[in-house]
C-alpha cells in the first residue's frame, strides 16, 4: 500500500467508521471491546485487497459477519445448547409500554448468540432477503431460515414481554 | 412486537456504541503485525507451526481477553453503564419457598436478592479464614447461577456487577454484564482490595483496600492497633472504652463505572472509629458525595469523610438508623433496631406507625412493606429464618424464601439485596 492508498483508505474508514461500529457493536452483543477488534481485524483484513476492491464497505462487513461467527465457534460453542436450559416465565403482562419492550427487546438480544444476532440483523436491520443473507453467511438459505426461527424463538424465551414475537410476523 | 420494533430496537441499541477516532492506525498496525507473522511462516515447515501460534494469539485473544484495551495502548475503555432510575418491575413479588438455597429470583418491589453467597471456615498458615461461595442473579432468566469469584456486589438496577477473583485481596475489579454475563471491563488498583460498592446512582465504585485477606480471623492475634481511648459519646457519656480488633484495611479507591478507571489511592486511619469487624468496607452516603464507615458499635454515629479519605461532617439531615432497612424511600418512616417484634417510626415525630412480628428490617419493598428476617413457626430458633415481606402495619406478611436451617452453620446461605 503506498502513501495514496493509506490516504484514501484513512478517508474510507474516516468516512464509513461510525456505521461500520454500529454494525460491530450489534453483531458483539453491546460490547465496546470486542466491536473494535472486530472491526479493526476487517478493516486489516481489508487492506490487502485495497486496490482491488469495488466495494470495499461491503468487504467489511462480510469479514465481520463471518470473523464474528467463526470466532464464536472456536471459543462459545457451547452456548448454543443453553437455550433448552431457559426455565419457564409467566406471560407477559400486558400494559408493557413501546419503549420498554425496546429495552427487553435490547437485552434479549444480546443473550442470543453472535450466528442469531447476524441473522437478524442481516434480515431485520439491513433488510436483505433470505438468500442475500446465506450468501453474506457463507451458508444455505434453510440454516438461515432455521435460526431466524431460532433466535426469535429464544428471544420469547429470554423475555416473556416479547411472546407475541412470531416469525410470519416478521419474516412476511 | 413487529418487525419495525425490532428494526427500531437494533437502531436504538447501535447508537451507543462510542467509534474511536485511530481505527485506521489500529488497523494498519495490526497489518504489520500480520504481515511479519506471514512472512515467518513462508520461511519454513517449522517455521509455519510458529506463525500459527503468533497469529491465534493476535487474531483470537483479544476478543476473549480479559484485559482491557485501555491497558494495550488502546483508548479508554468504555463501559455503557447509566444512572440508576427505578423502574415498576414487571411481577411486584417474586419468591422461591421452594428451595433453600434459593434457585428463582427472589424479589418484592423495589428490591431483588440480586445475590446470595454460602460461607464456610477453612484454616490457612494457622488462622481460620471465611470463604464464599457465590451465587449471582441471571435478570434473563431469573435464576442464580453459581460463580467462582470471591466477591460481588450487584449494581442499582441489576445490570451491572462489580466483582473480584478468589483470594481476596485482589489487584484488579471486574465489571461484570449481567445480561452477557461475561465481564466488560478490568480495572487495575495497586494496593489489593477486598470489597466493593456502588454509588448509589450506581455509576461508582468504592473499593476498599486491604493489606490482607479482610476475612482473615484476627480475634486471636495479639496486638494493639490503635491507642486506647475513652470512646464517649453526648447520648452515652459513661460509655466504656472499645476495644477494636485490628485490621489490614489501608483506604479506598473511587472508580468511574463507565471509563473503568480508579482514580487515586486514599489511606485512611484505620483507628478515626471503633470497630469490632475485620472487615470495615466503606460505603456510600445516601446522595454519593461522601464515604460513609458503617458504625457497628452500639450508639456509635457512622464515620463519614470526602472522597480524597479526610473525615468529615455527616451530611445534613443524616439520621443515623438502627437497621439494615434505614429511612423509607419517601423519607417519611424510619425502621427500627433488630429484635422481635420490630418497629416503625415515624421519622418527624419519633411516634411507632407500626410492629412487625420479625427479627430485622432489611429493606424496604416501598413505602409501605419491608423485607424483613423472619423466623420460622414460633420462633422458637431465631437461627431458624428466612426471608419475608411484611407491611409497616405486620399484617400480610409473605414468605419470600424458605426458612434456613441454622444460620450459624457452615453452607448457610445469605442474601445480598439491591435495588432494582
Amino acid at each position: 500500500m503506498d502513501a495514496a492508498e493509506e490516504r484514501r483508505f484513512r478517508e474510507f474508514v474516516s468516512a464509513r467508521a461510525p456505521a461500520l461500529m454500529r454494525l460491530a457493536y450489534l453483531l458483539t452483543g453491546g460490547d465496546q471491546h470486542s466491536a473494535e477488534d472486530l472491526l479493526q481485524t476487517a478493516l486489516a483484513k481489508v487492506i490487502t485487497r485495497w486496490g482491488r476492491l469495488d466495494e470495499p464497505e461491503a468487504y467489511v462487513r462480510q469479514v465481520m459477519y463471518r470473523q464474528q461467527i467463526s470466532w464464536w465457534r472456536l471459543a462459545w460453542r457451547q452456548r448454543e445448547t443453553s437455550v433448552a436450559d431457559v426455565p419457564e416465565h409467566p406471560a407477559g403482562r400486558a400494559g408493557t409500554d413501546e419503549a420498554e419492550l425496546r429495552m427487553i427487546l435490547r437485552r434479549a438480544l444480546a443473550r442470543l448468540t453472535p450466528r442469531q444476532r447476524a441473522v437478524l440483523v442481516l434480515r431485520y436491520l439491513e433488510d436483505l432477503p433470505e438468500d442475500q443473507v446465506a450468501q453474506v453467511l457463507g451458508c444455505s438459505v434453510g440454516t438461515v431460515r432455521s435460526t431466524a426461527h431460532r433466535s426469535l424463538a429464544r428471544l420469547r424465551t429470554t423475555a416473556p414481554e416479547l411472546a407475541d414475537l412470531r416469525l410470519s410476523e416478521v419474516i412476511s | 412486537m413487529t418487525p419495525r420494533m425490532l428494526k427500531q430496537t437494533l437502531e436504538e441499541w447501535s447508537r451507543e456504541v462510542h467509534v474511536p477516532g485511530d481505527l485506521a492506525d489500529r488497523a494498519l498496525r495490526r497489518r504489520s503485525r500480520l504481515r511479519l507473522t506471514r512472512f515467518a511462516g513462508a520461511v519454513s515447515c517449522a517455521a509455519v507451526v510458529a506463525a500459527v501460534a503468533l497469529l491465534v494469539p493476535l487474531v483470537v485473544v483479544p476478543l476473549f481477553t480479559a484485559e482491557p484495551i485501555s491497558q494495550v495502548g488502546g483508548p479508554p475503555v468504555v463501559v455503557p453503564v447509566q444512572p440508576y432510575r427505578q423502574t415498576t418491575p414487571a411481577e411486584d413479588v417474586l419468591a422461591d419457598t421452594g428451595n433453600s438455597p434459593p434457585k428463582t429470583m427472589i424479589a418484592a418491589g423495589g428490591v431483588a436478592v440480586s445475590a446470595y453467597y454460602t460461607w464456610r471456615s477453612r484454616t490457612a498458615a494457622g488462622r481460620k479464614v471465611l470463604d464464599r461461595t457465590w451465587y449471582l442473579l441471571d435478570p434473563a432468566t431469573k435464576s442464580y447461577e453459581k460463580t467462582e469469584w470471591g466477591w460481588t456486589e450487584v449494581a442499582p438496577g441489576l445490570r451491572w456487577a462489580a466483582v473480584l477473583e478468589k483470594d481476596l485481596p485482589v489487584r484488579r475489579i471486574g465489571i461484570f454484564d449481567m445480561e452477557a454475563r461475561q465481564v466488560r471491563a478490568w480495572v487495575p488498583v495497586d494496593h489489593p482490595v477486598g470489597g466493593v460498592a456502588w454509588s448509589p446512582d450506581g455509576t461508582r465504585l468504592l473499593a476498599t483496600a486491604y493489606d490482607e485477606s479482610p476475612d482473615l480471623d484476627r480475634t486471636s492475634v495479639v496486638e494493639r492497633q490503635c491507642p486506647s481511648r475513652v470512646a464517649a459519646t453526648p447520648e452515652d457519656p459513661r460509655h466504656p472504652p472499645f476495644q477494636t480488633i485490628s485490621t489490614s484495611r489501608t483506604g479506598f479507591y473511587v472508580v468511574d463505572a463507565a471509563t473503568a478507571t480508579a482514580g487515586d489511592f486514599h489511606a485512611v486511619d484505620p483507628c478515626w472509629t471503633d470497630n469490632s469487624n475485620v472487615r470495615r468496607d466503606f460505603g456510600w452516603s445516601d446522595d454519593g458525595a461522601l464515604v460513609r464507615e458503617a458504625s457497628n458499635v452500639w450508639k456509635r454515629p457512622d464515620a463519614f469523610y470526602d472522597l480524597e479519605g479526610r473525615p468529615h461532617d455527616a451530611p445534613s439531615g443524616y439520621v443515623a438508623t438502627e437497621s439494615k432497612a434505614g429511612v423509607s424511600p419517601g423519607g417519611t418512616l424510619l425502621a427500627g433496631p433488630d429484635g422481635m417484634p420490630t418497629k416503625v417510626t415515624e421519622l418527624s415525630t419519633g411516634e411507632i406507625v407500626g410492629r412487625q412480628q420479625v427479627l430485622q428490617l432489611l429493606a424496604w419493598a416501598d413505602d409501605h412493606r419491608l423485607v424483613a428476617l423472619g423466623c420460622a413457626g414460633t420462633c422458637g430458633n431465631e437461627f431458624h429464618n428466612g426471608l419475608v415481606l411484611v407491611g409497616v402495619d405486620g399484617e400480610n406478611a409473605v414468605p419470600l424464601s424458605e426458612y434456613r436451617k441454622n444460620t450459624q452453620k457452615p453452607e448457610a446461605w445469605e442474601p445480598v439485596l439491591t435495588p432494582r
